[in-house]
């Protein structure tokens, strides 16, 4: 008896720890993931409730903790990597971040992280051959998978489904002049009157005579982009005014020396000192500036156009190009030998599941994965057209667009890829949308306006590491970035013509001194090594 | 055993570190405080060795060790960088400044307070004065930054509505203008708290001689400056001593939210610029070059005003 008691016991013991460990297992795996872009909507709350995080997690058994800060997410990682304490997954952008976690051993090599723990994995097939000998030419290793890919190869494996999108693979461009439709008829303005620097100075003159406000709070006149006004609001007018970071020999330059980014810096200036910005501009995050942006109280906006949010109205439209009243041509590189994409996902060698991490990229990465993080649910958040093609439906852009962060639709930018992307979708029939028909006009309009020259920029990129971070150059090149921030500040809002010309002059005059001319020697010489190996030199097209 | 001879023993008995019996209670209250000094100060002393070194954080402790000696280029580095004499100007300018504004200020606030005879009233401005105190500069900071917006701000509203500006100011972009928002809105924030040390030196002072003025015919102002000042002056020359040799510290939280790319060439102070080339560009070894150089400045400026002090009132830390 008491024998039979005991071996039920123990029957009953093994059963249940049978059970637990197979709960266990079925129980979703943490796997947390670091993001240095703070203004990514990433599904932070891992709503399980939701279809496409519920999917996921079912598929991969990876529940998702997201680490976003909303600022200084470089300086967090790198404390990370002194304590030792990574995460398991890491998207970052910055070419320095980068360089550092590959040259000290800490990520995995992707190929070998995917062969490791998910061998059938679809992305070991069908990953652009071309896209992983640029990575392994950068970083030494396919170490990243890369967001937002789109070269040959891959429009090969994924062919477009219509011209538009094929436009946008070489006209696209997130830097763009985009008006306010809406306030243009309400004043009168034509595009067509925006085609000019003059034009648009008239116009700005009258928005701002007109003292208009949108529910109360004013107008801008126009918004510049923010804390990102250097690179994105300049680099866009720079584009439109032809700075070129070479000079009419071919040498590679810093743009900041070309005269046509003094006619960029020139028509900031104009504006400041006619009111049509405000100093308390260049100090708003990305957040505010979207916030202003979709708020309906902006009439230009000059910048990156992706972080703003406009694709939720149909009202923005661009002249594409504002022509210099010099004469100056516009000219934009893009970089047409293969680009490496933006956003850079690794593996930390310390990620304490690995098998839930590699099954969660593996799967994000594929087509049904893709389909399920772009667009959701079939017959709910999509439907297909007769050729196979996406067709969002309206609950599924509203999930996409507006509740993106939270229900999980589109939110997965890191994963993002343009030519699968254009591959699987129809063109749209709206003007709302990421890809409606008023964002790619917007941001095709500069490239396919007739006066712009268009150059390939793909010998102008650094491999990383060129300039090893420590070194005197690197440390020179972090001096120049700060002090250029800060004085070109002062120049945009200088109070007179001669305040600029002065203040400009000392700009060039201290770039020299803190070593922006060997800096640019130094990357010169890389450049012309690149331009044998690519069969191609650029020069100026513009004044020096 | 003579008186003299018991006399004699029982002080040596009492000098420091001999009587344990009586001194035992006090020794072990010490004690946490001194491990914390030694687990979090003295220890990782070891780490100004980075000061000397081409170290990356990558190699960790270790690294501290095996990493090679660069001897002062880590040093020459700071020096040579565009931004080693604005900082240093910043740094001294807004603490000198600010010390010249907030310690009289300060006192004047705490002796008025010490005057108020309601007593709800008194402990209504004094709850109301040192709250602030309790708020993260990161909160405290972003109200101060709306108020002074351009945009609908409310300080420039009413500067505006009063006819005292004709268009707004632009207190956070323009860089004339951060040393005294950085000041004001310090003192705002810490008046409270700071008036509260001196009201306890305040409490401590002997009635009989607020007494003796009463009956020798002074007023409420005499009072204060023949009784209460002098009888705080202790206090006041310790706060000194500390502001002094604090002169090369800044409160990094409020410099850091109040700082931006416009205000920059005003509002760089050491502290700031430790953690940009420290944890923003990984220059460990940089930044301890940087912080090491601040603290032996702190220690000769201590040292300094604590002889000063010693010499002209008696009073001093040491």
């Amino acid at each position: 008896m008491n024998k039979r008691i005991l071996s039920v016991l123990l029957s009953a013991v093994l059963l249940v720890s049978g059970m637990a460990g197979a709960l266990a297992q079925s129980s979703p795996v943490p796997v947390s993931w670091f993001s240095s872009v703070s203004f990514w909507a990433a599904p932070v709350n891992w709503d399980m409730t939701q279809y496409v995080i519920k999917t996921i997690t079912e598929k991969t058994g990876a529940q998702v903790e997201f680490n976003i800060p909303a600022q200084d997410g470089d300086t967090k990682l790198n404390l990370m990597m002194v304590s030792g304490k990574l995460p398991d997954i890491m998207t970052i952008t910055n070419a320095d971040m980068r360089y550092q976690l590959i040259s000290a051993g800490l990520v995995w090599d992707m190929e070998e992280f995917l062969k490791t723990y998910v061998p059938d994995a679809e992305i070991l097939k069908n990953f652009p051959e071309d896209l992983k000998n640029a990575l392994i030419a950068r970083d030494g290793g396919w170490y990243a998978y890369p967001s937002h890919m789109s070269t040959e190869d891959a429009r090969k494996a994924w062919p477009a489904s219509s011209q538009y999108y094929l436009d946008g693979i070489y006209y696209r461009n997130n830097g763009a002049l985009m008006f306010n439709g809406k306030i243009m008829d309400e004043l009168g303005i034509t595009l067509d009157s925006l085609k000019t620097e003059e034009g648009v100075l008239a116009a700005f003159e009258k928005v701002k005579a007109a003292n208009l406000a949108v529910d109360g709070a004013g107008v801008y006149t126009l918004l510049i982009d923010g804390q990102n006004f250097k690179n994105n609001t300049l680099g866009t007018l720079a584009n439109n005014f032809g700075a070129m970071p070479v000079d009419s020999k071919g040498n590679y330059r810093d743009p900041m020396y070309a005269s046509a980014y003094k006619d960029a810096l020139s028509f900031l200036n104009t504006c400041s000192r006619n009111g049509y910005i405000d100093a308390n501009q260049m100090t708003m995050d990305t957040t505010a500036t979207k916030a202003a942006v979709m708020s309906g109280r902006v009439f230009c906006f000059i910048g990156n156009t992706a972080d703003t949010g406009f694709s939720n109205e149909d009202y923005w439209y661009s002249p594409g190009v504002m022509l210099a009243t010099d004469g100056y041509k516009p000219a934009v590189g893009k970089s047409y030998t293969t680009a490496t994409g933006w956003m850079q996902t690794f593996v930390s060698k310390t990620c304490k599941n690995p098998e839930a991490v590699a099954k969660l990229i593996a799967f994000l990465a594929s087509d049904e994965g893709m389909r399920l993080h772009y667009y959701g649910e079939e017959g709910v958040d999509y439907t297909r057209n007769d050729k196979g093609l996406v067709v969002q439906t309206e609950e599924g852009y509203n999930k996409a667009q507006k509740n993106s962060a939270a229900t999980g639709l589109f939110s997965l930018w890191a994963f993002h890829n343009i030519s699968w992307h254009n591959y699987a979708t129809a063109m749209p029939t709206e003007r709302i949308g990421a890809d409606g028909l008023g964002a790619m006009e917007v941001q095709c309009a500069m490239m396919k306006d007739k006066n712009t020259y268009i150059y390939d920029d793909g010998a102008l990129q650094m491999p990383s590491g060129y300039i090893v971070a420590g070194s005197d150059l690197a440390n020179k090149q972090l001096e120049v970035d700060s002090y250029s921030k800060a004085q070109i500040a002062k120049i945009i809002l200088a109070a007179d013509d001669a305040a600029f010309q002065s203040l400009h002059a000392e700009l060039i005059e201290n770039l020299d001194k803190l070593g922006l001319k060997e800096i640019d020697a130094f990357k010169n010489e890389q450049v012309q090594r690149q331009y044998a190996s690519l069969g191609y030199t650029l020069t100026a097209i513009n004044a020096d | 055993m003579t008186v003299q001879v018991l006399a004699k023993k029982k002080r040596k008995a009492y000098a420091i570190g001999k009587d344990h019996r009586t001194q035992f209670e006090l020794h072990s209250m010490l004690l946490p405080g001194l491990v914390l000094i030694l687990i979090f100060s003295i220890i990782p002393l070891f780490g100004l060795l980075i000061a000397f070194k081409d170290y990356n954080p990558i190699s960790g402790i270790n690294g501290i060790f095996t990493s090679k000696f660069n001897h002062f280029d880590n040093f020459k580095q700071l020096f040579r960088s565009y931004q080693f004499w604005p900082m240093i100007r910043n740094t001294l300018g807004i603490n000198l400044i600010g010390q010249l504004v907030t310690i009289p200020v300060t006192l004047m606030f705490a002796l008025l307070l010490n005057e108020l005879t309601r007593m709800r009233f008194k402990s209504f401005v004094q709850t109301v004065t040192y709250l602030p105190h309790f708020l993260s500069w990161v909160i405290y900071g972003g109200l101060c930054i709306n108020l002074l917006t351009t945009d609908n701000g409310v300080i420039n509203n009413i500067l505006l509505s009063v006819g005292l500006i004709q268009k707004p100011i632009s207190f956070m972009g323009d860089p004339s203008y951060f040393w005294g928002v950085a000041i004001v809105t310090a003192l705002c924030k810490e008046i409270g708290w700071g008036a509260i040390l001196y009201l306890a030196a305040m409490a401590g002072i002997d009635q009989s001689m607020y007494e003796a003025a009463t009956i020798d015919g002074a007023g409420r102002f005499k009072k204060m400056w023949y009784v209460t000042l002098p009888s705080i002056l202790p206090t006041v020359m310790i706060m000194l001593i500390f502001a002094i040799s604090g002169m090369l510290n800044n409160n990094f939280t409020q410099i850091y939210v109040f700082q931006n790319a416009l205000n920059q060439e005003m509002s760089q102070v050491i502290d700031t610029y430790v953690y940009q080339i420290g944890l923003q560009q990984f220059q460990f070894d940089v930044a301890t070059a940087t912080s090491l150089m601040k603290s032996l400045f702190a220690l000769m400026l201590l040292l300094m005003a604590n002889f000063a002090s010693n010499r002209l009132t008696d009073t001093g830390l040491f």
